[in-house]
C-alpha cells in the first residue's frame, strides 16, 4: 500500500513538473513563433521531469543539494558545447529582437548570419531548448517539487513568458492552459504541511488535478478565445482608472512632489511644465482626459500653462525669483499701478471692452501644478481662489483644489479691438514692459551669429508679410490710431512662422536630438523635422534674435462648445509662442505648422501641414457670444473651487464607486466590530458591573420598548446598593435575562426599527 | 489565512489591470482563472467539511486533582485528506474555581488523522467544562474560514478530590449516630430485641405474645425494636480560596468513604454561597458520593459566601449528629494512603 501511494505521488509530481515545464517552454516558443519539433521535445520534457522528480525524492541532504549541485556541470557542459547551442541561441535572439523591432522602431531588426536549412534550424533550436529545460528542471523540481512554492515557480515560468507579454504577443492556448494549469495545481496543493502523510497529498492532488483541469476546460470552452476583441466596456475602463489615477496624484501634489524629488523629467505626461526637458524622446499619449472645461464661449482655444523665458543646455527653464524682485507683489500684482491691481498675465485683457465670459476648468489628469486658463484672462490676483499668480510665469494651482473659475475676454486677442491702457494699467504696463526687454530677449551666448542664416532667411523669405504689416494701407490707418510698434512683433512672428514652414516638417515621432547638439540648431540646420515644441523653441529664439520678446508656452488646445462639457484628452497637448506687445501685453502665436483649429479635438499626433501657417491663433467666437451670466460691470471673483455647477462637478464615476462600496463595507462592518467589541469587555468585566452594565442597557434600549427584567434590576440593585459581591452566576443571569429582553425586543420590532437598531445604532 | 488573502486580493487587483492593459485572450483567461479558483477551492473542500469528524475527549474523564490529563482533539477527514489548516478557541473552565483557559487553535495536519492533545488544568477539584468553539477549517487556497458543522464541541472532565489517608472519626460521629437508645421498628416484624406493652387496638394479632397474654390475663404485645439512629450530617462550606476548598473536598470524600466503610450512611450538605439554598445529598454508597460531589463541584465556589451554619440545620429523620468538615480537620491528614 505505502509502495503503491509512493508510486502514484512519484506520478504526480512528475505530471506537475512536465507541465510546468512543458507550458512554461512551449509559450516562449509560441509567444515568437519560433519552431521546434513538439514531439522529441515533449517527450525529452517527460524524461526530464521523471528525472527531476526522482532527484527530488532522494534521501536528505542529497535532496536539495545534489539538483543544485547539478547547476555547475550543466554550466560547464555549455560552456564546452555552445558552438553547437549558438544557433539555437541565434535564433531565439533574433526572434525576439525582431518581434521587440516590430513595436519599437528604435530597434534594428537583426538576422542570424549561419544559413540553415528550416529543418536545420528546428533540429538545433529544439536542442538548444532541451539544454535550457535541464537548467529549469534543476530550478523547477527544487521550487516546485521538494520547496513546494508557488511564488517561487511563479517568478521561473513568468520569467518565460512575460517577454512576449511586454510586446502583446499571447502564447498558443494549450501552452498557455498547461501553465495555467499547473499554476493552479500548486496553488491548491501548497498550502497543507510538505512533510508527512503521503497517502494525504496522493488524494490530495487527485482531487485537485481534475478539478483544475476542469476548470481550465470550461474556461477555454466558454470563453470566446479564438474571436477575442477586447471590450469596449474595458476600455472606457481603463481611460477612467488612469484618469482617475493621474488625477488623485494631482491632487495630493504628488507630482510636484516627484518632481522635486526625481527632477522635471521624472515625469513624462503631456501637459506643461515650469521646466521643459528638451532632449527626451517624444512623448507617447494614450486619449485619456486631462481637463475637462465648461464655457458659455464657443471657440478654439488655447489653455495656458507655464511659460519659460531662458533657454540653456537643450532646456527652458522659469526666470530666476530675483528677477522678479520689486517688479511683483506677493499675490503676483504688479508694484507699478497698484490701484489697476493686475498681473502682468491679465495685462491684454486690460486693453478691450466687449463681453467676458467664464471659464470653468477641471483638472483631471493635467500635470505641472498649474492651473491651465485661456487666453485672456480677467481675473485679477485679489480675485482668484484656489489658485495664485506665480510671477508671470503661470497659475498655480492650490493642492488638494482640482477646479477653477476663471474669467476671460477673448475679444482682446482681436488686436483691430483693442484699446489703450489707461490710468494705473497703462503705468503698470509700462514698468513691466521694461522688465519684459530686459529679460525676454535673451539667448545664449553666440546664439545670434549661429542663427545667422536663419534671420536672412526670414527676411528674404518673408519680406511680403514684414512689408505688408508694415506698410500696407489697412494697417497703416490702424497703427496710427494705436500704436504702430505693437503690431511689428506680429508681423515679425508671421514672418517667422513661415519661414519655419517653409523650413522644417512637422513629425510627432521625431528622434531625440543626438547626444552633444543644440536642440534648436539640430532642428533648424540638420534635422528640419519635429514637432510642436522644436517649432516653439525656434520660433521663440528666432523672435528674440529679431528684437521680439518672446518665450516658450505650454499647455493645452482644445474647441470649446458653450454651455457643453468638455473633455481635453492628453494628446491635445501643445506648445507655442507668447510675444510682448507693448501697450498690450503677451499675445500668443502659433508656430507649428498645420495646427488649425479642427485639430484641436482631433489629435495633434499627425496634423496637415497647410501651405500658409495659421500666423496667430485667432479665436473664433459664435456670431452671438451669448454669455449666459450676464456681464456685471466689474468681473466678480471667481467661484470657490468645488462650488460651481455644471457637467464636470464630480470625480470620475469610478473612484466614487469605490469609495462607496468602501463606505458601505465600513457600515456593514461597524455594527458586527461594536458587537465585537462590546462581548469582549463584557467577558472583563466582573460580575457586579456586568449587572449593573444590563440595568443600563435595558434603560438604553427603553425608549424602543424594551422592559426591564425582574432579575436583572434586582441583581444590579444588588451590585449596587448592597454589600456583596455577585457571584459569576449572578453576573450570567443578569446577562441571560438582558439577552432574553433583547430577543424579545428584537421579534418585537418591525424590520425598519430593526434595521435601524442593528446596523445605525448598533445596540442590538 | 490574512497574508492569503492580502495576496490574492493584490493578484486579483493585478489580474483586472493585467486585463484591462492587455487587450489579447490571455489577461481574460489569467482574469477567470483568478476568479475562478477560490470558488474550485470551495467546491473542492465543502465536500471534506460534510464529512468531517471533529472529537474533544477527557483522558481519563474522572482523575484525581493532581494528576495529569489530558484533553484530545480529533480531526478526520474524508480520504484522510491533510489538514491546511484547523482554527477555532478551545475554553477550558473551572466549574468549582471559575478558572479559565482559552487556547487559540491553528492546527495542521499533512494528512491521516489530526490528533492534538492538550494537558488539562488539574491543580484544583472541579468540573472542567471544555469547548471548542467555533471550529473552523481552511480551504485548499486559504481565502475561506469555513465552520464545521455541529458547532461547538464540548466535553467535561472531573477533577475528583484527592485521597488521603483518615484520621479518627470526629468524636460526634464516633458512634455513628447509635446512640439515642432504642425504638419501635415501623412495621415490626421479626427481631432479637422487643419490648412488652398493653395491647392497643389497631395492633397486628400475629404481635401478640399469647403466652404472657395467658399468664397475665391481658392482651400483651411484643414489639419489635431497633437502634435509634440519628442522622449523620456532614457539612461544608461552599466557597473560601481554591486551596481551601480543595482540602474540605479531600476531607468530606474521605470521611465519607470512611463512613460508608463503617455502614453507616449520611447526609450531605451546603449552602449555595449566594442564595443560601441548601444542597442535601443522601450518601448510602460510592454511587451516590460520586453524584454529591459533582453537585458540589458543579457550583462556582466563591472566595467569600454564606455558610450553611448561618441557618438552621435539618435533615430528613430527625436530628443529626452534625459535623462541619474544615481544613482543619485530621492537621496532619492530606497524605496519599
Amino acid at each position: 500500500m505505502r509502495r503503491a501511494q509512493s508510486i502514484l505521488l512519484f506520478g504526480e509530481d512528475a505530471l506537475l513538473l512536465f507541465a510546468l515545464l512543458w507550458g512554461s517552454l512551449t509559450s516562449f516558443l509560441s509567444a515568437f513563433g519560433l519552431e521546434v519539433s513538439l514531439p522529441v521535445l515533449t517527450a525529452a520534457l517527460a524524461l526530464l521531469a521523471l528525472a527531476g522528480t526522482g532527484l527530488c525524492r532522494l534521501r536528505p541532504p542529497w535532496s536539495p543539494l545534489l539538483p543544485l549541485a547539478l547547476i555547475f556541470p550543466w554550466v560547464w557542459g555549455v560552456w564546452l558545447w555552445w558552438e553547437r547551442l549558438l544557433p539555437a541561441w541565434a535564433a531565439v535572439q533574433c526572434a525576439v529582437v525582431n518581434a521587440y523591432a516590430e513595436l519599437f522602431p528604435g530597434i534594428g531588426a537583426i538576422m542570424p548570419v549561419m544559413e540553415l536549412t528550416p529543418a536545420q534550424w528546428t533540429r538545433v533550436l529544439t536542442l538548444g531548448v532541451l539544454v535550457f529545460g535541464i537548467l529549469l528542471t534543476l530550478l523547477l523540481s527544487l521550487t516546485a517539487l521538494f520547496a513546494r512554492s508557488f511564488w517561487g515557480t511563479l517568478v521561473l515560468t513568468l520569467s518565460l513568458l512575460l517577454p512576449g507579454l511586454v510586446i502583446t504577443r499571447p502564447p498558443g492556448l494549450l501552452p498557455l492552459l498547461v501553465l495555467l494549469w499547473a499554476w493552479a495545481v500548486l496553488l491548491l496543493t501548497s498550502l497543507p504541511p510538505k512533510r508527512g502523510s503521503q497517502a494525504g497529498r496522493v488524494r490530495l492532488n487527485a482531487l485537485v488535478m481534475p478539478a483544475a483541469a476542469a476548470l481550465l476546460a470550461l474556461c477555454a470552452a466558454l470563453l470566446p478565445w479564438q474571436s477575442y476583441q477586447f471590450p469596449l466596456w474595458a476600455l472606457n475602463a481603463r481611460q477612467e482608472l488612469f484618469s482617475s489615477a493621474s488625477s488623485l496624484s494631482l491632487r495630493l501634489g504628488l507630482d510636484e512632489l516627484a518632481g522635486s524629488l526625481l527632477g522635471s523629467g521624472a515625469f513624462t505626461a503631456a501637459g506643461s511644465s515650469a521646466q521643459v526637458d528638451l532632449g527626451g524622446e517624444a512623448l507617447s499619449y494614450d486619449g485619456h482626459t486631462v481637463l475637462r472645461v465648461e464655457s458659455q464661449w464657443s471657440g478654439h482655444i488655447y489653455l495656458r500653462g507655464h511659460s519659460a523665458a531662458v533657454y540653456t543646455d537643450n532646456q527652458w527653464l522659469p526666470l530666476d525669483e530675483r528677477a522678479y524682485e520689486g517688479l511683483l507683489g506677493d499675490d503676483g500684482a504688479l508694484l507699478a499701478g497698484a490701484e489697476a491691481g493686475v498681473s502682468p498675465l491679465g495685462l491684454a485683457a486690460q486693453a478691450a471692452r466687449g463681453s467676458y465670459y467664464a471659464f470653468t476648468v477641471e483638472n483631471v489628469s493635467a500635470p505641472g501644478g498649474c492651473v491651465y486658463y485661456p487666453y485672456q484672462l480677467l481675473t485679477r490676483p485679489s480675485e482668484i481662489q484656489g489658485a495664485a499668480f506665480q510671477n508671470d510665469s503661470y497659475l498655480a494651482r492650490g493642492r488638494l483644489v482640482g477646479r477653477h473659475t476663471v474669467y476671460f475676454r477673448p475679444d482682446a486677442l482681436e488686436l483691430e479691438n483693442r484699446q489703450r491702457l489707461e490710468g494705473a494699467a497703462r503705468e503698470a504696463e509700462d514698468a513691466y514692459r521694461s522688465f519684459v526687454y530686459d529679460h525676454y530677449l535673451q539667448l545664449p551666448d553666440g546664439y545670434e551669429e549661429s542663427l545667422g542664416d536663419h534671420l536672412y532667411g526670414v527676411y528674404s523669405q518673408n519680406t511680403d508679410a514684414v512689408s505688408m504689416a508694415l506698410i500696407s494701407p489697412s494697417n497703416y490707418s490702424s497703427t496710427l490710431r494705436y500704436d504702430f510698434m505693437a503690431l511689428e512683433p506680429v508681423a515679425a512672428a508671421q514672418a517667422v512662422a513661415g519661414y519655419l514652414a517653409e523650413l522644417a516638417r512637422y513629425n510627432a515621432a521625431a528622434p531625440a536630438v543626438p547626444e552633444g547638439e543644440d536642440y534648436v540648431l539640430y532642428f533648424l540646420d540638420q534635422s528640419r523635422e519635429g514637432y510642436c515644441m522644436h517649432f516653439a523653441s525656434a520660433g521663440t529664439l528666432l523672435l528674440r534674435a529679431l528684437g521680439v520678446p518672446a518665450r516658450y508656452v505650454s499647455g493645452y488646445i482644445a474647441d470649446v462648445t458653450a454651455g457643453e462639457t468638455v473633455d481635453v484628452p492628453d494628446q491635445n497637448a501643445h506648445a507655442w509662442v507668447e510675444i510682448y506687445l507693448r501697450g498690450y501685453g503677451w499675445y500668443p502665436v502659433e508656430m507649428t505648422p498645420g495646427y488649425t483649429s479642427q485639430h484641436a479635438s482631433g489629435g495633434a499626433d499627425d496634423p496637415e501641414p497647410t501651405p500658409t501657417p495659421t500666423p496667430t491663433p485667432t479665436p473664433t467666437p459664435s456670431a452671438a457670444p451669448s454669455a449666459s451670466a450676464a456681464p456685471s460691470a466689474a468681473p466678480t471673483a471667481s467661484q470657490a473651487p468645488g462650488t460651481a455647477g455644471g457637467a464636470g462637478t464630480g470625480a470620475s464615476w469610478l473612484p466614487s464607486l469605490l469609495g462607496a462600496a468602501v463606505l458601505l463595507l465600513l457600515f456593514f462592518l461597524r455594527a458586527p466590530a461594536v458587537r465585537r467589541f462590546r462581548r469582549a469587555r463584557l467577558s472583563r468585566l466582573s460580575p457586579n458591573r456586568a449587572a449593573v452594565w444590563a440595568y443600563r442597557r435595558c434603560l438604553r434600549l427603553a425608549p424602543w420598548g424594551a422592559r426591564m427584567p425582574e432579575a436583572v434590576l434586582s441583581l444590579a440593585r444588588k451590585a449596587a446598593f448592597g454589600p456583596q459581591v455577585l457571584t459569576g452566576e449572578e453576573g450570567a443571569q443578569a446577562l441571560a435575562a438582558l439577552a432574553a429582553e433583547e430577543a424579545r425586543l428584537w421579534e418585537a420590532l418591525p424590520p425598519a426599527r430593526r434595521f435601524l437598531l442593528r446596523w445605525v445604532l448598533a445596540l442590538l | 489565512m490574512a497574508r492569503r488573502r492580502v495576496l490574492y486580493a493584490l493578484a486579483l487587483m493585478g489580474g483586472a489591470l493585467f486585463f484591462l492593459c492587455f487587450e489579447a485572450y490571455v489577461s481574460l483567461f489569467v482574469l477567470a482563472l483568478l476568479l475562478g479558483l477560490p470558488l474550485l477551492s470551495l467546491l473542492l473542500t465543502l465536500p471534506v467539511l460534510r464529512g468531517a469528524e471533529l472529537t474533544l475527549s477527557p483522558q481519563p474523564g474522572r482523575l484525581p486533582r493532581g494528576e495529569e490529563g489530558v484533553l484530545v482533539l480529533t480531526l478526520r477527514l474524508p480520504l484522510e485528506l491533510p489538514v491546511v489548516r484547523l482554527s477555532g478557541r478551545l475554553r477550558v473552565g473551572n466549574a468549582l474555581t471559575g478558572e479559565r483557559e482559552l487556547h487559540r487553535l491553528r492546527l495542521r495536519s499533512p494528512g491521516g488523522v489530526l490528533e492534538e492533545t492538550f494537558p488539562l488544568p488539574t491543580g484544583h477539584c472541579g468540573a472542567l467544562e471544555c469547548a471548542l468553539e467555533r471550529p473552523r477549517l481552511t480551504d485548499w487556497l486559504g481565502l475561506f474560514s469555513l465552520p464545521l458543522p455541529g458547532g461547538t464541541r464540548t466535553a467535561r472532565a472531573w477533577v475528583l478530590p484527592a485521597p488521603m489517608a483518615p484520621g479518627p472519626l470526629p468524636p460526634v460521629l464516633a458512634g455513628l449516630g447509635m446512640e439515642g437508645g432504642w425504638k419501635p421498628r415501623p412495621g415490626g416484624g421479626p427481631g432479637e430485641d422487643y419490648d412488652l406493652r398493653e395491647y392497643r387496638p389497631g395492633d397486628l394479632l400475629r404481635s401478640v405474645h399469647w403466652k404472657l397474654s395467658s399468664k397475665r390475663d391481658e392482651l400483651v404485645v411484643r414489639e419489635t425494636l431497633e437502634p435509634r439512629r440519628s442522622v449523620l450530617l456532614l457539612t461544608a462550606d461552599h466557597f473560601g480560596p481554591a486551596e481551601e476548598v480543595d482540602a474540605v473536598l479531600d476531607r468530606l470524600q474521605t470521611l465519607s468513604r470512611l463512613l460508608l466503610e463503617k455502614e453507616a450512611p449520611h447526609v450531605v450538605a451546603w449552602a449555595h454561597p449566594a442564595s443560601g439554598e441548601v444542597s442535601t445529598f443522601r450518601v448510602d454508597g460510592a454511587g451516590s458520593l460520586r453524584a454529591c460531589l459533582e453537585a458540589f463541584l458543579l457550583q462556582q465556589a466563591p472566595r467569600e459566601g454564606r455558610s450553611i451554619l448561618d441557618g438552621p440545620l435539618s435533615a430528613p429523620g430527625g436530628p443529626p449528629r452534625h459535623f462541619h468538615i474544615t481544613p482543619n480537620l485530621w492537621p496532619q491528614g492530606g497524605d496519599r494512603p
